[in-house]
């Protein structure tokens, strides 16, 4: 829960990159699914790919690929965010408990299913010893990474990255609670992904700057007009507009904030979470025209 | 209303040339467990010499024949005793919610009216299991059968948001943001970490931290398919130490400013000097024998407050009574302590391990140990021979200890580990 309260950095805090996994459109099982990339390049260990799981899977893979040039010394700290984890994992051990009346059960998806998975095997597989910890507060956790990554350090950087997945009985769960109204009666279709990003305090006009970060509650475009000439110029970009495509999830911030900094090109984008009840919003900038575009 | 404070700029001096007492202090605490409802019932029943609270399940329901630290009272009850009406609130929030108030030792006119902006730091892993674990029940029986709605409690977060809810609707406070650590076994410590370093950023001037958690079939049998839960009660730092035993609870500090303490009558608990966080990169589930990730967090703890190793007079280890942690726990005090570990114990074997809460109730428990410079009901039960390797053994009440700085740690899956200073003023 947010109240009031709004986080502009003081000192600039820079995302160096950003990676996300997400759905493209809805797949062959009709619901918003992730096509998995090959792993192999990234998660080395086939034993261990066998054993992870899927979301488990594609958070580590977006996680390593964000930290890939990146020596790990420079990393002071490795911070996830989830709206309800690794659920997969954790109906999979409930129903084995009911299952087989708690007896003999397969410890894996228990292990797996503890929300700091993700946040400790990127740690493992990096063998970073850095800082080491995972929000769990629904869209919300995002604000919380992001303040612990600015307090925690003003050399290095800190990878925060959020992760949510879906399952055709995930979907359905989360419909009938449902969790993401919109319009008159009409609900969002539930979806997945997770996005990654190293963000630091060090940084240049190169690179994507994070202005501000609030609940989308907060009239921050009251705030925006005593800004500069250049931030009321800020586009608008609304998490829905994603919502056909990568369908709707806590997390979702993360990957649509990632898509952002892939394409912003000069100026302020003001990013808007209006589809989940804790949506964030906040402002990111690029100072210095990078013409890629 | 919240204040918007931006963080404080570090690489100017301060403008004026007094030093800025960013000092973190302990002004309330608040823990509920197996040994009682409030923090110092649970120490007044561990200073009576009670051996132990773990024994057979009473109100959970599971086939499993296993000793925990059961809170002593049903869900139903305890919704009556802090008045919360629906039944789609979870033990955990309940719990939660005991302690918190407790721990809320200050004028909520006090908070609102002066604008100090106030967040919660909750530290939880089961969040609401045991709401979703009546639906899964029943859908099971019957799929079109059971309420969902009792799965929205289902995350920590809800849990940490009912809670607010409660601390804003019936205690009459104002929050500026409140927030969710789940690290497994070390949540708590986690959070308390957290809501000091946005009190020492200047971005809160108030901050209720700790965890909850309740005992749950989940992780019953989780633990259990792991192996590493003793049928008996636990035996922390012994050589015979066969596993833990799960419990349940909270604790929460509340964390104030130095502005804040400074316009208080009452005498603060102790500050929070010294905080570590550190992942041991090793194994989802287990520690390196040496106790590599234990030994960061003492470490980086002793640096933020500047302390010596032998500055530190007692130790509540994390202790679990299994194989794998109390010997890396106790190397790692071995190696950080330079051979000259301090009185250490372990709570273990009185409440249990209460998981996400566990620094939350164990840190509420050092405070008020620090309060009072008593060190009467801090030793380890359940112990009678040293671990061989180390031949290290846990205090035993039998002399009292000059209380002056506590470490206090707590270590959970996924390699997360967390160590916490607190010293006596």
């Amino acid at each position: 829960m947010i109240g009031k309260f709004k986080f502009v950095p003081e000192q600039p805090l820079y995302i160096r990159k950003a990676v996300h996994l997400c759905p493209d459109g809805i797949g062959e099982n009709g619901i918003h699914t992730v096509q998995e990339p090959d792993y192999k390049e990234i998660l080395t260990d086939a034993n261990l790919r066998r054993r992870m799981g899927r979301l488990l899977k594609m958070s580590s893979y977006a996680g390593l690929k964000t930290l890939e040039g990146i020596p790990s010394e420079d990393v002071r700290g490795i911070i996830t965010y989830t709206g309800v984890g690794l659920i997969v994992d954790t109906i999979k051990f409930a129903d084995n408990l009911l299952d087989n009346n708690e007896d003999m059960l397969n410890p894996s998806p228990f292990m797996q299913s503890t929300f700091n998975t993700v946040s400790g095997y990127i740690a493992l597989l990096k063998q970073i010893r850095a800082y080491n910890t995972t929000y769990v507060q629904g869209a919300e956790g995002l604000l919380s990474a992001i303040l612990d990554a600015y307090t925690l350090s003003e050399t290095g950087g800190v990878l925060i990255g959020g992760f949510d997945e879906v399952s055709e009985s995930i979907a359905g769960i989360k419909s009938a609670l449902q969790l993401y109204p919109h319009g008159k009666k009409k609900l969002w279709p539930a979806g997945e992904g997770c996005g990654f990003m190293y963000v630091s305090r060090e940084g240049t006009d190169d690179d994507v700057r994070l202005e501000c970060i609030t609940s989308a509650k907060y009239p921050l475009a009251k705030w925006l007009r005593y800004r500069s000439e250049d931030v009321k110029k800020a586009g608008v970009i609304k998490c829905s507009e994603f919502v056909p495509r990568i369908g709707a999830f806590e997390s979702m911030m993360s990957v649509v904030l990632s898509i952002c900094v892939g394409h912003i090109d000069y100026g302020y984008v003001h990013v808007i979470d209006d589809v989940n009840a804790g949506g964030l919003q906040c402002l990111i900038s690029r100072k210095k025209q990078c013409g890629r575009f | 209303m919240a204040r918007m404070v931006g963080a404080k700029r570090i690489d100017s001096k301060p403008v004026d040339s007094k030093a800025v007492d960013d000092g973190v202090y302990v002004i309330g605490v608040g823990a509920v467990s197996a040994a009682g409802f409030t923090a110092e019932d649970c120490a007044s029943a561990m200073r009576k010499g009670t051996r132990t609270f773990i024994a057979p399940l009473q109100y959970l329901d599971s086939v499993l024949e296993l000793p925990v630290g059961e809170v002593r009272m049903s869900s139903k009850c305890l919704a009556e005793y802090v008045r919360v009406s629906s039944s789609r609130v979870s033990r955990t929030a309940l719990l939660g919610i005991i302690a918190a108030r407790e721990a809320m030792q200050l004028n909520p006119w006090y908070q609102t009216s002066h604008n100090i902006p106030f967040g919660f730091f909750s530290g939880n892993s089961v969040g609401g299991m045991d709401l979703s674990e009546v639906f899964w029940q029943a859908s099971r029986e019957n799929p079109r059968g059971g309420d969902v709605g009792m799965l929205r409690m289902h995350t920590p977060g809800s849990v940490t948001d009912a809670i607010a809810d409660y601390l804003e609707e019936e205690l009459d406070y104002e929050l500026a943001l409140s927030t969710t650590v789940s690290t497994a076994c070390s949540a708590a410590g986690n959070a308390i970490m957290m809501a000091a370093r946005m009190i020492q950023s200047g971005q809160l001037g108030l901050a209720l931290a700790g965890g909850t958690d309740s005992l749950c079939k989940f992780t019953l049998n989780g633990f259990n398919s792991l192996r590493i839960l003793d049928k008996d009660v636990c035996r922390p730092f012994d050589a015979g130490r066969n596993g833990l035993n799960l419990g349940e609870g909270a604790g929460y500090l509340l964390l104030a400013s130095s502005y804040v303490v400074k316009n208080m009558t009452r005498a603060p608990y102790c500050k929070l000097t010294g905080w570590g966080n550190a992942n041991e990169a090793y194994h989802q589930t287990a520690s390196t024998p040496e106790g590599i990730g234990p030994g960061l967090a003492m470490t980086a703890a002793l640096e933020k407050s500047g302390l010596a190793p032998s500055d530190i007079s007692f130790i509540n280890t994390h202790g679990t009574g299994t194989s794998v942690n109390d010997l890396a726990e106790s190397n790692a005090m071995l190696r950080v302590f330079d051979g000259k570990v301090p009185p250490f114990s372990s709570m273990k074997s009185v409440i249990g391990h209460t998981l996400g809460a566990s620094e939350g109730i164990e840190a509420a428990l050092m405070c008020l140990a620090l309060k009072d410079n008593d060190s009467s009901f801090l030793s380890t039960r359940n112990f009678s021979n040293p671990i061989p390797e180390t031949g290290l053994r846990p205090y035993d009440g039998a002399e009292p200890i000059d209380l002056k700085n506590i470490m206090s740690s707590a270590y959970g899956f996924s390699g997360n580990c967390s160590s916490l200073i607190f010293s006596r003023l």
